[in-house]
């Protein structure tokens, strides 16, 4: 994290493509510094806003992104384009940016409380959020931070929340529809960009369902007012305000009150996690304690050497290892595509109260791509930040026997991140790789140890090797040829 | 009233006055009233 007084060092500036929606401000970076430019309105928003009470409690414990405001000599040492911003923000720098389709449940879930916190405690002090998206929100570790400053506008009497679809298709109709319904809302989330929309959440529920808490007001008349009302929202409101919102008082009651009821909901929904073959995998694997302990030593001793700034570790699991790289130091991202896994492994880690692991669902068969407006809004997982370290265990015999992908490619985009790996090649004798080659009508031949190996000379310089003896699986500390 | 960089949809902010508690759902109901009265 970067946030000095110092001069600002001239770097190019990137405008961030993912901000451009709300056009009162822009997101930039200066090297390795995050800034936000104010247009005129959100600049005399800001000054308002940065004089309350729940500004400065929310910049202490962390909720809010911490913020500084750029001095008139600092902002002129920036490049001409970015003058043109009568005021500019610097805000503490998220270590890896993740989004919502890459969240657990519970990481869903406490994201949409601290959306609901947040705008309550505003409220308290005549402000409100401008909108109710799932993408305002990053994680530093397992601590939700809220990261929209500009989201903050001064309340308009006899407005209800403008944000309140947004909250409903990005946070609660995907949380019920995994509570509800047992259905990932990751693929739903990665599919539209906006949510799912009342009316096609209302088709994917059972009659059944609309008897559980918050169906009948957040979903089916929800869907039944958009469907019937074709008024423009201007008329709405002009209407609501004459027939009794325009009262000031009132209005602001009935806001408070949505909040506390969508609050209400998302705190009722539950996970209810499904065991699954990888939720067991560490009771149900081959190692021995000798060969557990001998991984974990070659981990740590890569670790302690390289002492990387940010690990990746694909295949996390139960995260065993990216704990013991995060206690070595600098930022862990836990990925997997197990979401029970994920949602397990966060739980535990906020239990723990780390600051440097990030769990993420993501499989690497399919991992997030480039997508959005010209396929920039939001940006695969290597657009964001390439590891130092990557941790590969025991994953390679699933992408190759279970998912087909071909051995030499999968080699090639680990040679691609441009960093140090470990990776652990588990033998076709391996009871878990045994039971997945059973899956194989052709036996899957290209998947042996000799095949790994060529293709690993081409494209690494191995710098150590380590077999575990007793578990049919062999350790490589590698390097890509530059 | 003017909105935000989105729309809030008509549907979402009346939906609103369901789960604002009896103040919205007079709101509500005055606000179905004043459309039957005068409906263009």
């Amino acid at each position: 994290m970067t946030m000095d007084d110092g001069a600002l060092e001239r770097a190019a500036f990137v405008p961030e493509p993912g901000s451009y929606r709300d056009g009162s401000a822009q997101v930039f970076y200066v090297g390795q510094r995050v800034l936000r430019g104010l247009d005129k309105a959100a600049a005399a928003e800001w000054e308002e806003f940065k004089v309350t009470q729940f500004f400065s409690q929310s910049q202490q414990d962390g909720r809010l992104v911490r913020t500084r405001e750029l001095a008139g000599t600092e902002a002129g040492q920036l490049d001409a384009p970015l003058q043109r911003w009568p005021k500019i923000l610097e805000h503490e720098r998220v270590p890896f940016i993740s989004y919502p389709y890459e969240w657990s449940f519970s990481m869903l879930r406490d994201a949409a409380l601290l959306h609901l916190d947040l705008l309550e405690e505003a409220l308290h002090e005549g402000f409100t959020t401008k909108d109710g998206t799932a993408f305002n929100v990053q994680w530093m570790g397992v601590r939700p931070v809220f990261l929209d400053i500009v989201s903050f506008e001064r309340y308009r009497p006899g407005a209800p929340w403008a944000g309140y679809r947004q909250f409903c298709q990005l946070f609660l109709f995907p949380l019920m529809l995994r509570a509800y319904r047992k259905v990932p809302f990751q693929p739903w989330l990665r599919g539209h960009l906006d949510g799912v929309s009342p009316d096609d959440f209302r088709k994917l529920l059972s009659w059944r369902d609309c008897f559980r808490v918050g169906v009948l007001q957040h979903v089916l008349l929800h869907a039944l007012l958009e469907r019937n009302v074709s008024e423009t929202s201007q008329s709405t409101q002009a209407r609501l305000s004459r027939t009794g919102l325009g009262k000031a008082e009132l209005a602001l009651d009935i806001v408070r009150s949505t909040v506390r009821h969508l609050r209400k909901t998302v705190q009722r929904l539950k996970f209810n996690a499904v065991s699954t073959s990888w939720t067991g995998y560490v009771q149900d694997n081959s190692y021995s304690v000798a060969d557990r302990e001998l991984k974990a030593r070659f981990v740590q001793s890569t670790v302690t050497e390289i002492k990387p700034a940010l690990t990746w570790d694909l295949g996390c699991n139960t995260g065993e290892y990216s704990r013991l790289c995060a206690d070595v130091g600098g930022y862990v991202i836990a990925i997997d595509a197990d979401v029970s896994c994920i949602d397990r492994l966060y739980l535990a880690l906020r239990a723990e109260g780390r600051t440097n692991i990030l769990p993420l669902v993501g499989d690497l068969a399919d991992s997030s791509p480039n997508m959005g407006w010209r396929g920039r809004e939001r940006k695969g997982l290597v657009e964001r930040g390439r590891p130092d370290l990557c941790l590969c265990l025991a994953l390679l015999h699933h992408l190759v026997i279970s998912h087909s992908l071909p051995m030499e490619e999968v080699l090639q985009w680990l040679a691609e991140l441009r960093c140090p790996l470990v990776l652990e090649f588990v033998d076709r004798e391996d009871p878990l790789a045994t039971r997945l080659l059973h899956g194989r009508q052709d036996g899957c031949p290209e998947y042996s140890r000799q095949n790994f190996e060529r293709g690993l000379r081409q494209l690494f310089d191995i710098e150590q090797c380590a077999e575990l003896t007793d578990s049919h699986r062999t350790l490589y500390r590698v390097r890509p040829r530059a | 009233m003017l909105f935000g960089y989105f729309d809030p949809g008509s549907g979402s902010l009346l939906a609103q006055m369901l789960v604002g508690g009896g103040a919205g759902l007079v709101v509500l109901a005055r606000y179905v009233w004043d459309r039957m009265m005068h409906r263009p």
